[in-house]
């Protein structure tokens, strides 16, 4: 049989394709269909059962709540930021490497460095409290369990770490807006903030929302912050909860949280998908 | 004539804050790791160590937490890396090429990233547990675990690179009568060596810091991250500080290439725009 030039190459292509394909069927899909059977067939039994006693579990709720408080509350804050860091940054003509390179450095350094460190600076005996007691001030439990100052220092690590990407994009989209445009606005006798306001943060906006968007996956399956800064029980989260509840060997409770909180996200980032494709296509 | 620049008086606070604010980190794990272990956590804490002694390094350099986990990490990233980026070219350049199954298979590795790692983590160690291959010395299962991460994204970016070459000079090498394999080899792979470089860049560093596989997976002969964060639970801050530097390295190098992107950011192009 003879196939068309156009059909052989796609097959040519499928198979390049398939080595990928079968290594993410293996490593992908298939525990996400384990995880799947084991929480809707426990004990060979099939039923929502695992899905109606982790809604019904208070520490659940307490996670879910918190794990869409600080999500929110820092993406927020992390746009804000960045792109003020951003904006002020470009300004800044002396020394501008260093100063670029510098505010990226929170981002660089491994997860669980700059969480030890953030532990160290906000733990009962760390150095925060060091400089309260020098101060003549009184020691403050940071990360008290329960507390909403607790949560307060889990949004700042958060910021803290994530501003730097958001700083990055929008730079490299600043410096990328046209030098003449920012002239025109000097000719018409505008003056700084009239170039940030009616050039730069317009023309910067839609990679902001692109780079919140982004960041937003990663921020909904938020998990060491809070596990290295309290543990599961002090600042549960929705990943942390299903890591306790495994280590219980709970393996249904386990497997029914982390696939509601992977299906919120994934129909979140659909839906998000669809309005900005569509959004593009009028545009 | 050049102009002299001075720097205004509130521009130099605020860069004197973003200064403490980034480099404070860094500071502390520098200031733990020089800091004799008796006096580590006296409270109250000094931002300048107390006493300066190379006992943590050396602590380190003489026990055993430090070659085999550095060895296990650098395996397991470097497979991982390896691994994902050898499936992930042709898949990224067949995807960049394909009318039948292009975009479906670019939608299916975005939503691959939405997935919690914790989701995949916990099936994955249990079957990795059945088949022998958690938790051995090498770290294998683990790297399996890592290349179920990295693939995808590794896809996004070698597809983009190659969606932005020329089909024409695929088309040369057909009738000059290379087969697929040989045009991936000698054309597609040399054209493409910046995506692939920023694709291995990244699964690099993603298997370097992985904290949340590594603590399911790998618990009983650990990567470097879970084993900061023991140490560190234990209370034996020194040293755990002292491995942090270890951690660090790959960190500074990322750092001073994204810095250069930063000088030559104006000659880049974004694709979409």
């Amino acid at each position: 049989m003879a196939l068309s030039r156009s059909t052989r190459r796609e097959l040519q292509w499928l198979a390049l394709a398939a080595p990928a394909a079968v290594a993410l069927l293996l490593l992908l899909v298939a525990p996400l269909a384990r995880a799947l059977t084991v929480a809707l067939c426990p004990e060979g039994q099939w039923g929502l059962g695992a899905f109606r006693s982790v809604l019904g579990d208070p520490l659940f709720l307490r996670a879910a709540w918190l794990n869409a408080l600080v999500p929110v509350v820092s993406l927020a804050l992390e746009a804000i930021l960045g792109l003020a860091l951003a904006l002020w940054l470009w300004r800044v003509r002396r020394g501008r490497l260093l100063w670029r390179t510098l505010a990226l450095i929170p981002f660089a350094l491994p997860e669980i460095v700059f969480l030890m460190t953030m532990k160290l600076l906000f733990r009962e005996h760390g150095y925060l409290n060091s400089l309260l007691a020098v101060l003549g001030g009184e020691p403050v439990l940071w990360l008290r369990p329960e507390s909403a100052l607790a949560t307060g220092v889990i949004i700042i690590v958060d910021v803290w770490r994530v501003t730097p990407i958001v700083f990055l994009l929008v730079l490299v989209a600043l410096e990328q807006i046209d030098r003449s445009l920012l002239e025109a606005v000097r000719l018409d006798g505008g003056g700084t903030w009239a170039e940030v306001w009616h050039v730069q943060i317009p023309l910067v906006m839609p990679l902001l929302g692109v780079a919140v968007a982004l960041r937003a996956i990663d921020a909904f399956r938020i998990f060491a912050t809070p596990y290295v800064l309290m543990g599961v029980r002090g600042f549960p989260v929705v990943t942390s909860f299903s890591y306790q509840r495994w280590s219980d060997g709970e393996q249904a409770q386990a497997s029914a949280a982390a696939l509601l909180l992977a299906a919120v996200v994934g129909l979140a980032t659909a839906v998000c998908a669809f309005t900005l494709l569509r959004g593009r296509r009028v545009a | 004539m050049r102009r002299a620049h001075r720097t205004p008086p509130l521009t130099s606070v605020g860069l004197a804050a973003l200064a403490v604010v980034t480099l404070l980190p860094v500071w502390l794990i520098l200031r733990q790791a020089v800091t004799p272990r008796r006096l580590s956590v006296d409270f109250p804490l000094s931002f300048l160590p107390p006493a300066i002694s190379l006992e943590p390094i050396q602590g380190l350099l003489a026990s055993q937490s430090l070659i085999e986990p550095t060895l296990r990490s650098l395996f397991i990233a470097a497979v991982s890396t390896i691994v994902s980026i050898a499936l992930a070219l042709p898949a990224g350049w067949a995807l960049s090429r394909s009318r039948w199954f292009g975009s479906a298979g670019i939608n299916a590795s975005l939503l691959a990233r939405v997935v919690p790692p914790i989701a995949i983590a916990l099936p994955l160690a249990a079957w990795l547990i059945r088949l022998g291959l958690s938790n051995r010395p090498s770290g294998i299962g683990l790297a399996l675990a890592h290349i179920s991460a990295v693939l995808p994204l590794a896809i996004l970016v070698c597809h983009a690179t190659c969606r932005a070459l020329p089909p024409a000079i695929e088309e040369a090498a057909e009738i000059d009568g290379a087969g697929p394999l040989a045009t991936l080899l000698h054309i597609i792979l040399p054209l493409s060596r910046g995506g692939v470089a920023a694709a291995a860049m990244l699964g690099f560093l993603f298997s370097w810091d992985d904290f949340t596989h590594a603590l399911v997976i790998q618990w009983a002969h650990p990567t470097l991250p879970p084993l900061i964060a023991s140490i560190a639970g234990q209370g034996q801050i020194s040293q755990a500080s002292a491995l942090a530097l270890i951690m660090l390295l790959p960190a500074a190098i990322v750092v001073a290439m994204l810095s250069r992107m930063l000088v030559r950011s104006r000659g880049l192009t974004l694709a979409e725009r």
